[in-house]
């Protein structure tokens, strides 16, 4: 990342949750999330830790700080403006009551999950469990309650439902959140290279709809490499975007950093007027300088980009709701090149 | 093969399938099927042959399967599996260890579990043909209880048995479990008294399955006989005599671990066609160069690898089109996989009479299992090959089914026509951790008029040939 705090070109947002017997506003700006409906909210957690009720807003934010450097709620996380990651607060309350009916707590009919495929054992012709001779079933039986490794999971579960009810925008901001702490500079850049296949998948299954928008390449043909820190474009200073032809069309390959997904993607600035953004210089809220790839192969220029008639900011979209990926506008470009 | 590869390989497998899936229609519609087999299945079984030939772990590989459909199921595509591969107890065991719960017993944690009891020292098994049957009748039910091996471990003696039940009256209805294998008892020579349990199962009017005889009968004894109950049919087995010897050998695997898991494939696709199921067919052979390509990426299957373009001369023959290889069609195809495909392309397949074989052999170590063939049984063009399988000393936290279970598993069967046939597990029953007793469906069937049985069987590690006379002995 450049200098500039990756969360520069995102604008304030707003969002309302039910707390208690009403609607409570989330808010986040400035790359803080903050509770404006509760004064005291450490004070709040001490007194919930000793008994007393625990605020649902105070959930959402605790939640948000557990999960703030979470590469699995990446991967389950958007991936572009017409990615409609849905999840309601009824349905956050169904998984949190456990109901039947509620479609993130009934198995998948018909499924073994992993390992029930081709390859497994149970799917094999002719392969059938044999009938317990002589009503010798084997096993006792189970516990009252579901062991604690499974409310474990259960919790982690709610978490994310919670954090995907708050909206699009603030889905946009946790996987910006979540590619910030990856990148350089955050707190967990020094493991970045031990996870390396997952913040690739992140950055291709980000890029590849964004280069579709750019030049029409099928996404399946878009990968992405992490760009070692420090070395964030030995060549370039940004990365690399190579087009190549293969029998199936044409091939992009890319090498970025993973803070292309805080400081570009996650502001919605992946591609402005048909150039593939790399890189953002200066940023202030709603105006950024980018650096913009026009063409695979040609230098990137500098672009000054203004948000408009995004429905982004507070206040915005209503309880329940949050707000919309901003659309942005060059209003200078410096064609010519700049690296 | 390459570890971070074959992750990522998986990990953008999945967005391509979150991709497909988006485009799909939406939860609850008649898209919802295709989201499954368009998206989970062909990613699930691109992470089963990840993780089938050691490019990936199970844990890392149910991880990536768990975000894969909890992403599909917040974009309502899918309603996800919340319980089943999160219980696996690798992945129990980490989140049980960054809850740092465990640390500690106390009321609410897990119950340790009991010390295994010691493992006794490795015995060579001893396995003797029996080709002897044993009939029983009650007021329910009659039938024949075929006896075709009995092997001798450690622990316990084995009788490999199959048996065809009819009503005891005729005309009457039978079903349900057979009561004269309740009361099976065994005794030898001096009057020693063995605990006998069935243990197996069966659809309708033919049941197959081990008996269980506890403890082992000692080296002296003689003879072991069993019946069921007292006044009742005897059946005695000679243990006088020495075990007869097959002719086995074994060698380190030299094929690919990715041409390996193909062959696998090869061997369902071969089994299903000759068995007349073709829909099971077109199931398996879907997602097949997903399976190929993900090989690829891992390292575990050469570029040039023919293997591909044997199995897409495979679906070709068998008119299967969505296999999705992209490998062109082979003109050749190993001697194994042509015999079977033109048994399956015949018009008229010649009728094999029933019977039973007795044969015994202990193979040398398959993948660090130990295997012993027990018998043949044709019934109603069905063959099946019985056998025993103790499993190798697993990291103790998956059942491990030994060959049964062995995703890279693969047996071959010649007889003495040079008829080649493929050998893919049936039914199989036992204890984690434990034996495991059962057959493997042999394609196509073999008749009385084989007197001799080559059999190839191996795995990702080794290879195992074993040369093994039949004796055919009835005709049930």
């Amino acid at each position: 990342m450049t200098g500039v705090p990756w969360w520069r070109a995102l604008p304030a947002v707003e969002t309302w949750v039910p707390c208690g017997d009403g609607l409570h506003p989330v808010r986040w700006q400035d790359g803080a999330l903050t509770l404006p409906a509760h004064a005291d909210p450490e004070g709040e957690a001490v007194l919930a830790a000793l008994g007393g009720e625990r605020a649902a807003c105070l959930e959402v934010a605790e939640a948000w700080h557990r999960h703030d450097d979470d590469l699995d709620l990446l991967a389950v996380g958007p991936r572009g403006p017409d990615d409609d990651v849905g999840v309601s607060w009824d349905e956050v309350r169904e998984f949190r009551e456990n109901r039947l009916g509620s479609r993130f707590a009934r198995r998948l009919p018909g499924s073994g999950g992993f390992g029930a495929g081709l390859f497994a054992g149970t799917g094999r012709p002719g392969s059938r469990p044999m009938i317990p001779a002589g009503g010798r079933p084997g096993g006792g039986g189970l516990p009252p309650g579901p062991p604690p490794e499974l409310a474990q999971l259960r919790a982690e579960r709610l978490e994310m439902l919670i954090l995907l009810a708050l909206g699009s925008a603030f889905q946009q901001l946790l996987s910006g959140t979540i590619a910030a702490a990856w990148a350089d500079g955050g707190l967990r850049a020094g493991e970045a290279a031990d996870h390396r296949p997952a913040l690739e998948a992140a950055l291709t299954g980000r890029l590849a709809p964004a280069a579709k928008a750019w030049l029409g390449v099928d996404p399946d043909l878009v990968e992405a490499d992490l760009a070692e820190a420090g070395r964030a474009g030995e060549h370039s200073g940004w990365g690399e975007l190579g087009l190549t032809g293969s029998r199936a069309g044409a091939r992009l390959r890319a090498t970025l950093p993973v803070g292309w997904l805080a400081t570009v993607w996650a502001p919605g600035l992946a591609v402005v007027d048909g150039h593939l953004v790399v890189a953002v210089e200066q940023a202030a809220w709603p105006d950024a300088t980018v650096l913009a790839v026009p063409a695979p192969g040609r230098p990137p220029v500098r672009l000054r980009v203004r948000a408009v008639d995004g429905e982004t900011g507070i206040d915005v979209g209503g309880p329940g709701h949050s707000a919309q990926w901003a659309h942005w506008e060059t209003t200078d470009s410096q064609e010519g090149g700049q690296r | 093969m390459n570890r971070d590869r074959a992750e990522r390989h998986l990990r953008l497998a999945a967005e391509a399938g979150l991709r497909r899936a988006r485009a799909l229609s939406d939860d609850g519609g008649p898209g919802a099927q295709a989201v499954f087999s368009e998206c989970v299945l062909r990613l699930n079984g691109v992470a089963m042959a990840l993780t089938a030939v050691g490019a990936l772990d199970v844990d890392a590989a149910d991880d990536i399967m768990v975000q894969f459909q909890a992403a599909l199921a917040v974009r309502r595509r899918l309603q996800p599996q919340t319980a089943g591969p999160l219980l696996r107890r690798g992945r129990r065991a980490r989140v049980m260890a960054a809850a740092g719960a465990g640390a500690t017993a106390g009321p609410g944690a897990p119950a340790e579990p009991e010390p295994a009891e010691p493992e006794p020292p490795a015995k060579p098994w001893r396995l003797w043909p029996v080709g002897r049957m044993l009939p029983f009748r009650d007021e329910f039910v009659a039938g024949e209880l075929y006896v075709l091996a009995l092997l001798v471990t450690a622990r316990r003696a084995q009788a490999l048995t199959f048996a065809p039940l009819r009503p005891a009256v005729s005309g009457g209805i039978f079903s349900g479990f057979p009561e004269p294998f309740a009361r099976l008892v065994a005794a030898d020579d001096r009057g020693t008294a063995y605990q006998v349990t069935f243990q197996g199962g069966g659809a309708g009017l033919q049941w197959e399955g081990e008996l269980n005889i506890e403890p082992a009968p000692p080296d002296g004894a003689r003879w072991l006989e069993l019946a069921t109950g007292a006044g009742t049919p005897r059946l005695r087995i000679d243990l006088t005599g020495p075990p007869p010897t097959a002719e086995v050998s074994g060698q380190p695997q030299d094929s690919q671990p990715g041409e390996q898991l193909l062959e696998h494939a090869a061997q369902q696709l071969l089994a299903t066609s000759a068995a007349g199921r073709i829909g099971d067919t077109r199931r398996q052979a879907y997602g097949l160069g997903d399976v190929v390509t993900a090989l690829e990426a891992a390292g575990a299957l050469s570029p040039f690898s023919p293997v591909p373009g044997y199995l897409a001369t495979i679906c070709e023959r068998l008119g299967i089109g969505n296999h999705g290889i992209t490998a062109a069609p082979s003109a050749r195809l190993p001697g194994p996989w042509l015999s079977v495909l033109a048994w399956s392309g015949r018009r008229h397949r010649p009728p094999v009479h029933d019977g039973t074989a007795a044969l015994s052999a202990v193979l040398p170590d398959v993948n660090g299992a130990r295997v012993a063939l027990g018998g043949l049984h044709t019934r109603s063009q069905q063959t099946f090959l019985h056998l025993v399988v103790a499993p190798p000393a697993t990291s103790g936290d998956r059942p491990d089914g030994g060959p049964f279970s062995y995703r890279d598993f693969c047996c071959w069967l010649r007889d003495d026509t040079s008829q080649w046939h493929v050998a893919v597990p049936g039914t199989w029953h036992g204890e984690t951790g434990g034996e495991l007793a059962g057959t493997l469906r042999v394609l196509p069937p073999l008749g009385r008029d084989s007197t001799r049985l080559t059999v190839l069987a191996s795995t990702l590690t080794g290879r195992v040939r074993a040369e093994v006379p039949l004796r055919w002995w009835a005709a049930p």
